[in-house]
Order: structure tokens, then sequence, then C-alpha cells
């Protein structure tokens, strides 16, 4: 072979390698072009003293005159009237009974709005994102452009009709189609209320910002806004099954006072 | 008026039987939240099992101890779900154990107790839910 | 030339190589909402151990009446056949399953995990704790940690799970991605002579589909508790 010859079999070797390398990239997930939302998160406190607490940290809502009149019913599970605990202690081995022992609304799994202590995992896939708490259902945030269904012929549902899209590296979430219900910081929320959902991550992936906007003119003066703050899950970290029997007692109770050992 | 803005109106107009809790399926108003006690015992038995969890806890007189203290105890925690992102498990505890906890009494004087964190013989702090005592400020 | 030919030769070599081994490392994507129809079950009936009397399989039955009744979270092997489309999404870490119903908790299928937890700390469960893994264009499923008291615990064509069953499942596209198959095979040596496996082919819903709401159970609900139990 001369050198002529030769320089255009290297140069032939060296396209072929590159154009590999192409292909392999190809095949490999994009580049970070989301922010990686997916994995498990669980709230953090602030040294609010009590999980309580971390609620009463939100600002209060400014409610317009329908809002404060909209009543929303309870679940209906809580059985301790106004004032309890403060009549003659129970008897040793005699249960105080606290609620009906119903399961429902979200189970003990907690609600993927209006989060509890339990963790909550995310999932992000081309179309869709998820969002489930520890126990049945959960919630997606179709992310295929679709826009929201009209309301008029829409039930409204415990999590109502969610889209999203990411801006930058926030994912933003628009949600409607609520049914009638309580909001952290006092404020309220029916089908037509608005919830816009902004989640963040830090810089280094660890922590997860949602900022919450509740927005309705009929209910609010302005929109409400709070925010909670995430903590990313150990890797290893895996869902629990919060398991509940509505027809177990235990189901009802708190305290039973023990017997006393002299 | 269509269909949506009559059931809306009709909404307005409904006093509900309760606002109902918001975020508990059932309050802890038996508890004087607003009062935390330290309680130094031993564990009795460990329930680790939902709605909450529940252990008894044996405190003796002694020097240290508060006589108000003193007796056999009912401590409600929280569900296994939300304790084990505390790091509790069913293995946390056992009998024998010697524990402080830091919780809230029954209002009534009956021995009940709704933990806010205990403390392990090693040292080890346990927090029942997410919540840190304010002088630990922010996470 | 002939040097020159050889070098052709081997560069093309090098490339369809390369784009060889990076198919077989891409797997699959089974997210999408997946629905179940009435031709889409191929169970055969399960050879249960002698051991098994028709004590046990009424008392599992029972079990399954009393899950029902009280809204209790079914788990598998029901949450894979509710009735409604199945939502599956893949991640990187997991794939999760979510089934429309308000009583059946959500799989999760880890990929990031070779072993399942320790039995120690493991609180059993209706729907075990599974581990995946992709074997070509097969995603692979094995799951153990079952409660048998909890949840809906018969299985398709007889037996049911118990603490020590393990559950293999294999979740394969067919059909350009239009049908998601999932072999099942429950093992099981108190329950199962040999290890019962079944088939389940699901069609993909349309691109359009968006989960619909369900009425959450409410197991205190007079009406319903009337029908499901007229003698009491």
């Amino acid at each position: 072979m001369n050198a002529r010859g030769i320089v255009v079999a290297t140069m032939l070797l060296l396209a072929a390698f590159a154009a590999s390398r192409g292909a392999a990239a190809g095949q490999q997930p994009a580049p970070a072009a989301v922010p990686d939302l997916s994995g498990g998160w669980v709230r953090v406190d602030e040294g609010s003293g009590s999980f309580d607490g971390t609620v009463e940290k939100h600002p209060p809502a400014a409610l317009t005159a329908a809002g404060r009149a909209l009543r929303v019913q309870g679940d209906g599970r809580n059985v301790i009237p106004a004032g309890a605990g403060t009549g003659p202690a129970n008897k040793a081995g005699q249960a105080y009974i606290v609620n009906t022992g119903g399961c429902t609304p979200e189970g003990t799994g907690g609600s993927a709005i209006n989060h509890n202590s339990a963790a909550m995992f995310m999932l992000q896939s081309k179309d869709e994102v998820l969002m489930v708490r520890e126990g049945p259902g959960g919630r997606r945030f179709f992310m295929d452009g679709r826009p929201h269904p009209d309301l008029s012929r829409f039930t409204p549902s415990l999590y109502g009709h969610s889209t999203g899209r990411y801006a930058g590296k926030t994912l933003v979430v628009e949600t409607v189609g609520l049914t009638v219900g309580n909001v952290p910081g006092g404020g309220k929320r029916r089908p037509e209320t608005r919830l816009t959902e902004r989640f963040e991550l830090s810089s280094d992936g660890k922590m997860l910002m949602i900022t919450y906007t509740w927005t309705d003119p009929e209910l609010y003066v302005e929109p409400h806004v709070y925010q909670i703050l995430f903590e990313r899950l150990p890797e290893d970290s895996y869902a629990l099954e919060t398991w509940c029997d509505s027809s177990d007692p235990l189901q009802t109770q708190s305290i039973v006072p023990p017997e006393q050992v002299q | 008026m269509n269909a949506r803005r009559v059931v809306f109106a009709a909404a307005l107009l409904v006093i509900a039987a309760s606002a109902g809790p918001l975020r508990a399926h059932h309050a802890f108003t038996m508890f004087d939240m607003d009062k935390e006690v330290t309680y130094k015992g031993v564990v009795v038995d460990y329930m680790w099992s939902n709605p909450h969890v529940h252990f008894t806890v044996d405190i003796k007189p002694g020097p240290g101890i508060d006589p108000s203290t003193v007796g056999r105890w009912d401590v409600e925690s929280a569900s296994t779900n939300i304790m084990a992102r505390q790091g509790w498990t069913r293995a946390t505890l056992k009998p024998g154990d010697p524990i402080t906890l830091v919780g809230n009494p029954m209002r009534d004087g009956s021995k009940g107790i709704h933990i806010f964190y205990l403390i392990k013989a090693d040292g080890t702090r346990m927090y029942r839910d997410i919540a840190r005592p304010k002088a630990d400020g922010a996470k | 030339m002939r040097p020159l030919a050889a070098a052709i030769l081997l560069a093309v070599s090098v490339f369809a190589s390369a784009v060889s081994l990076t198919a077989q490392g891409a797997s699959p994507d089974i997210s999408g909402y997946w629905e179940l129809p009435l031709d889409g079950k191929f169970v055969p009936p399960a050879k249960l151990s002698p051991t098994v009397t028709p004590a046990m399989l009424a008392a599992e039955a029972a079990k399954r009446e009393k899950a029902i009744r009280w809204c209790n979270w079914v788990g598998m092997p029901t949450t894979m056949d509710v009735g409604r489309p199945l939502n599956i999404r893949q991640g990187a870490r997991e794939v999760v399953i979510v089934a429309e119903s308000p009583v059946t908790p959500v799989r999760h299928l880890y990929l990031n995990r070779k072993t399942h937890i320790d039995k120690e700390i493991f609180d059993p469960s209706t729907s075990g704790d599974s581990i995946a893994r992709w074997e070509g264009d097969t995603l692979v499923v094995d799951t153990t940690g079952f409660d048998p008291t909890k949840g809906i615990t018969v299985i398709p064509g007889g037996g049911f799970r118990t603490a020590e069953t393990r559950l293999v499942e294999r979740f394969r596209l067919l059909k350009g991605g239009d049908i998601l198959s999932v072999r099942v095979t429950w093992m099981d040596p108190s329950v199962f002579q040999t290890p019962h496996t079944y088939e389940f082919r699901y069609q993909r819903a349309e691109r359009e589909y968006g989960a619909r709401p369900y009425e959450l159970c409410n197991p205190f609900d007079p009406e319903r508790t009337a029908f499901l139990e007229p003698s009491k």
C-alpha cells in the first residue's frame, strides 16, 4: 500500500469509529435537559416544634366573602367532640375511641397535594409524570400538551386533572377539577380553582421545593401561595404499604391506659 | 345560570357538620399539645403496626425522676410508614430497653403520651415524624 | 487496492458491531395505559399440592370477601386485573404500576436493586417486594415478602399466596408495542405441586387516554353493606 492508501484507510477507520460512538450516544439516555425529580421524597420540617406547626407556618389565605362562606365537610372520621379529654379519665384497659375507623379518602398513604410526613415518589416518563404516595392511586401530570377537559363535563375528583411542562429547570404543573375542600393556610378550593405547582431542585439535586399557588377570583382576594420543602430519600429507599383495615377495632383507638404495676 | 353555578351557590349555603381535620385522621385534642414532659423509663412492649405504633413504658421512682411521671404509660406514635422515614423499624425497641422520651401528656391525667421524640440508651434520638424542636431551627 | 479494500471492510465491521451492541443495550419502554380484554387471559388450572385442603381454600376465599367488604387494600394478584386500564410508567430506577382503583396499592418494581429487602426489617405486604431487571427485551420481575393475612390472596387458576410465595413475572411487548404480554409464575411448594404459570395480554389504550376518576370505597355505606351482606 502506498502512502495515499494508508492515509485513506486511516481516515476511514477514524470515521467509522466516530460514527459508532455517535450511534452509541443515540442509544444512551438523552443529556439531562430536564431536572431529575424521579425518586422518593419526604417533607422537611424547619424547626416548627410540631407537625401542626409546619402547617401553621403557611401564610394565611386571603379569602373573599364567598371563600369564607364556603363550608367544607370533614371526612367524618374524627369522633372526638370539642373539648374532649377534659372529662374523667378512662379506666385501665378502656380505650379512647377517636375515630370511626375509616381509611378513606386517601388512606393512610397520604394526600399527594397536602403532603404529610410519609414519603412521596415521583417518576418522570416521556408523556407523563407520576406522583404517588404510599397508598392506592396517585397523580398524573400529562406532559403531552393536552389541554384540560371542559369542566362542565368533568367529574371533580381528589386530584383533578393536571398538565405539566418544563420551564427551564422547573417543572410547572397546572391542576383543575378538584373536589371542594380545604387548603393549607385556611384556604379553600373548588373544581374551578386552579392550582399551579412549581417543582424546583436544589443545585445538588438533594432538595426539592414545591411552590403552591391557588388562584380563584371567586374564593381568593389574591392568589394564595406557600411552599413545601422536600428532601430526597436515599437511593436504596423503597415505598412502604400503609395497611388499613376498617374492620379492625384498633383502627378506632388511641390511648389505652395500662394496668398500673406496683 | 348553568348547573355548575347552581351547585356552587348551593354549596355556599351549606353549613357543614364539622370543618373536619385538614390533615389527621384523628385529632390530638386529648393531649395537652402545649406541654412537653420528659419521661425516663423502660420499654415494656412495642407494637409496630398501623394505624399508630404504640409502646408501653414503665417509669419507676428514683433520683432524677419526676414523681408525676411514675407509672405505666401507653405511648402513641405515628403510622409505620411515617416513622420508617425517621429511621424506625419493627426492631427499634424491645422490652427492657431504657429510654428517655419527650411527649405531650393527656389532658385528663390518664397515663397516655403523644410522643415527640425519644432518646435511646446510646444517645440516638428518634423522632415520631418530620417535626423538630423549635430550638433546632431549620434543617 | 487490496489493503484499501481491507481497510474499508474493517471500517464497516467496526461501525456495524458498534450499532449492534448499542441496540442490545437499549431496553424497550413499557410505559403506557394498558387494558386487559376478555380474550387477553390464558389461565390454566393450577396443580395444587395435596396438602391444600378444601377448608384452606375456603379460608382464602373468605379473605377475599372480607377484603372487598371492608375496602382493604387487595394487592397482588388482583392489582393486575381490576377491570380498568393499568398505568405503567418506566423510569431508570423503577417501573411503577398504578391501577385505577381505590383499593390497589401502587406497585414499585425496582430496577436499582438486585436483592430483596432483609426480612428482618421488611414489613410483608399485599404487594410484596419487587425487584426487576431486563433480560434482552423482557422485563423480569421477582417478588417476595407477601403478607398472607392481608388483601385478596387467591390466585387466578387456583391456589393462594403465602408468606413463602415467590412470584416471577415476565413483561414483553408484542405486535410492535401494541400488546404487553405478562407471563406470571407463582412458586410455593406448600400450595403448588409445580410452579403455576398463566399469561395476560394487555392492549395499549389510545394515546389520549386519561385515567378516569373512581368512587372512593366507603366500608360504612349502608347501601353497599346491605348489598354485600344481604343476610345481615
